[in-house]
């Protein structure tokens, strides 16, 4: 009997052992390692990469180290663009490694205090602040690149800066903009796309479609058996973004980059807080507490969604006609949020000159030749890149904005204050809104206070 | 030819020694002296006394993440005693199929947690989600599962119960085999009934695996990361921030190694010190 006992805790200790091994096969997913194979490649091509080097010496054969931080489509695209740079030349071999943001972020800055920091070194503007607070960017690479700023676009290039100086090389944008069904339109008689706020929730209500078929418009809409809504957003830390969005819209924009201590716009940052809120509480066209948009749009029972580009790609295989449109303007002047990706050459304690110059010829090559990147719904931020690249459908929306998008600053805080991951700032901000419907006053007190906390201790 | 033994196997052991000083126990000593540190991970650490463990204190968001944690425990623990000992009681009888439903109870436990997750979050979905579909079909009103300040902490106990269930009814279930016959068959003869037997001789009898079920629930929730990671990220707001997510945040985005570490530390501290009391509490009850 105690046999048998002793037999079942043995099964019970190798299954621990099976699930041990099985979660460690989970992570490797994530985890991409892109040795490149530079033979084969045409020598015409080799001399091409040697001979551009962004204003440094030859580059004699080595192999250089990129991180980054995408997973999925985008990875995929990444890697292709390696390879192709690999395969283009014979001098410089890239190695690629990406993992999730934060975790690539973690493993460049142990690297770097062992002495083996990568050549390369991916992240958005907001989080390079932190980084050039830490001391491990070197500008003096970028600025060897000899760049010119007519060759990008202005919002990206300004925002690779800090305190006036370049510490990257912009490689794409990233925006929110406005994705709707148009069978769904069609059905409901609506010709266009909202604009404003008005036609937005104008819209939206008469896309929002209860169990009997009444939308939010008509008298007897049952706002508790609602089957198809009109509006989704992410209820998350892009609430916020949107929330940044319109305090933009109004103006104002409480966060710079030197930001030590932060007090609130009542009215203004009261009025966008409310708007959010009226959509879920008041005119019940956004469902509360939605975690997937853009699932809640691909199967057709949410008819309009803010999203962003990196959301493109995905809607190639849906079986309805979709579109996009910009961002409304939902107060007195055109704003959107959006972020910028960026090249970064680290820091090194032990500098190879090398190394250094084939790091720039790649960083080179990668934003001229970003065109490719574009097919994962990215905006590459070189504008012959962007000339070349194959318009994805529905990115025309986003290239409108580029002249208003509004990114965070690169606070060397900005990653603790705009985190995506309790306990943030941003996020209690966004689900007291959204999730909580809390007073807007409230919300702003708590906001300014957990703001200003995290400046203090930090 | 003892001594030979020993050598023998202490040469068996070494290995895992070698690995055990370098990857646990050298980071966990590493980790008490960067609690002392201000270090950002890249510049070079500087000396800060006792600061990181005087803003244990006075920090809120560590005592939401350890007040959630508590909460978390209280929720999980009566259910994964109760519910897995009818399990593994269940399972334990002479019954048809009964080898496919020990095997069906542990698959939960071998899944990915991350995995978990996602499979979980889409079931949870407010308005799509299989649940409030169900729920609304039959009459009720949706629940807002991981949207709630007050539910979305019930919501991932609800899932962690869920995966460990049948992990503790393995436990249980050997508990339960390794119990002699005999006792029952005496217990018979003087005429006790079934209840009383379960009483009086299956739940002393299965005192030890509790004891070790309370111990690796307790492990288990104050190390609970995975599933608020992909579910919940600590929210809504931080109504279910954890220790170790904040753990997590602090020293893995937030770049602050000192104080993380000190947070480590007081995980350390807080979970030796329940452990201790636990068997405190259950020795006595012994004794008495």
């Amino acid at each position: 009997m105690r046999r048998k006992g002793s037999k079942l805790l043995a099964v019970a200790m190798a299954v621990i052992a099976a699930a041990s091994m099985m979660s460690g096969c989970g992570d490797k997913d994530t985890n991409t390692s892109a040795s490149a194979q530079s033979s084969g490649g045409s020598s015409e091509a080799g001399s091409e990469a040697s001979s551009a080097k962004g204003g440094s010496s030859e580059v004699e054969p080595c192999t250089i180290t990129y991180y980054g931080g995408w997973t999925g489509a985008d990875l995929d695209k990444m890697q292709a663009m390696v390879d192709d740079f690999n395969s283009s030349q014979e001098t410089i071999n890239v190695e690629f490694t990406s993992l999730q943001w934060s975790e690539i972020f973690t493993k460049f800055l142990a690297d770097y205090q062992a002495g083996s920091s990568p050549d390369v070194v991916a992240m958005h503007t907001f989080e390079m602040g932190q980084f050039v607070d830490m001391g491990v960017l070197d500008a003096k690479q970028v600025e060897a690149m000899e760049l010119q700023e007519s060759d990008y676009v202005k919002t990206a290039w300004d925002g690779c800066k800090y305190e006036d100086t370049l510490y990257g090389v912009p490689i794409d944008l990233n925006m929110h903009a406005l994705y709707y069904n148009e069978d769904l339109f069609k059905a409901a008689g609506i010709e266009k796309a909202p604009a404003t706020g008005e036609e937005l929730i104008d819209t939206a209500m008469k896309l929002t479609i209860d169990s009997n078929g009444k939308n939010a418009t008509e008298d007897g809409f049952d706002k508790d058996n609602i089957e198809q809504y009109g509006f989704g957003f992410l209820q998350n830390h892009h609430a916020f973004y949107q929330t940044y969005s319109m305090l933009n819209q109004q103006g104002y924009n409480p966060f710079t980059d030197d930001m030590k201590e932060i007090t609130l716009d009542t009215d203004k940052t009261a009025k966008a807080i409310q708007f959010i809120e009226d959509l879920i509480y008041k005119y019940n066209v956004t469902p509360v507490g939605e975690k997937s948009p853009i699932d809640d749009f691909k199967a057709g029972t949410v008819a309009m969604i803010i999203d962003g580009n990196w959301q493109l790609s995905g809607l190639n295989e849906v079986s309805f006609g979709w579109n996009t449109a910009e961002y409304p303007q939902i107060f007195d002047e055109k704003a959107v949020w959006g972020a910028a990706e960026l090249l970064a050459f680290p820091a090194s304690k032990n500098p190879d000159e090398n190394k250094q110059a084939a790091a720039r010829t790649f960083v080179k090559w990668l934003s001229e030749n970003s065109a490719q990147w574009a097919l994962s719904g990215q905006i590459p931020a070189n504008i012959k890149a962007q000339e070349e690249s194959e318009k994805l459908k529905g990115i025309d929306a986003y290239y409108a904005e580029m002249d208003y998008v509004k990114f965070l600053p690169a606070n060397p805080l900005s990653v603790s204050l705009f985190s995506s991951k309790a306990p943030s700032p941003i996020l209690t901000m966004a689900q007291d809104a959204t999730l909580n419907a809390k007073d807007p006053a409230e919300i702003i007190e708590q906001f300014e206070k957990d703001l200003n906390d995290v400046m203090k201790n930090n | 030819m003892k001594r030979k033994q020993g050598r023998i196997a202490a040469l068996f052991l070494l290995p895992y020694m070698i690995i055990f000083v370098i990857f646990r126990l050298g980071p966990s000593i590493a980790g008490l002296f960067i609690g002392f540190m201000k270090w950002n991970l890249a510049g070079v650490p500087k000396f800060a006394g006792i600061d990181n463990f005087k803003r244990l204190f006075t920090d809120q968001y560590f005592m939401v993440s350890l007040w959630n944690t508590f909460k978390f425990f209280i929720l999980t623990l009566p259910p994964l005693i109760v519910l897995s000992l009818l399990l593994a009681l269940l399972l334990n009888q002479k019954m048809r199929f009964k080898s496919v439903g020990r095997v069906v109870s542990i698959i939960p436990y071998v899944l990915i947690p991350a995995v978990v997750g996602i499979m979980w979050t889409w079931m949870y979905d407010n308005n799509f989600g299989i649940l409030n579909f169900y729920l609304k079909k039959m009459g009720g009103g949706g629940v807002r599962w991981l949207t709630s300040e007050k539910m979305a902490l019930v919501s991932v106990a609800i899932v962690v119960i869920w995966t460990y269930l049948g992990y503790n009814m393995v436990l249980f279930l050997a508990g339960l085999q390794g119990i002699p016959r005999d006792l029952y068959e005496a217990a018979e003869i003087d005429g006790a009934t079934k209840v009383q037997s379960f009483f009086k001789i299956t739940c002393p009898m299965l005192k030890q695996v509790a004891t070790m079920v309370i111990t690796l629930t307790l492990v288990n929730t104050v190390q609970l990361f995975d599933q608020i990671f992909v579910m919940t990220a600590g929210g809504p707001g931080t109504s279910t921030l954890t220790m170790v997510q904040y753990l997590y945040t602090t020293a893995f985005q937030n770049y602050d190694l000192g104080y993380g570490s000190a947070i480590e530390v007081a995980i350390l501290v807080i979970l030796v010190l329940l452990i201790k009391l636990q068997n405190k509490i259950l020795n006595t009850n012994e004794e008495a």
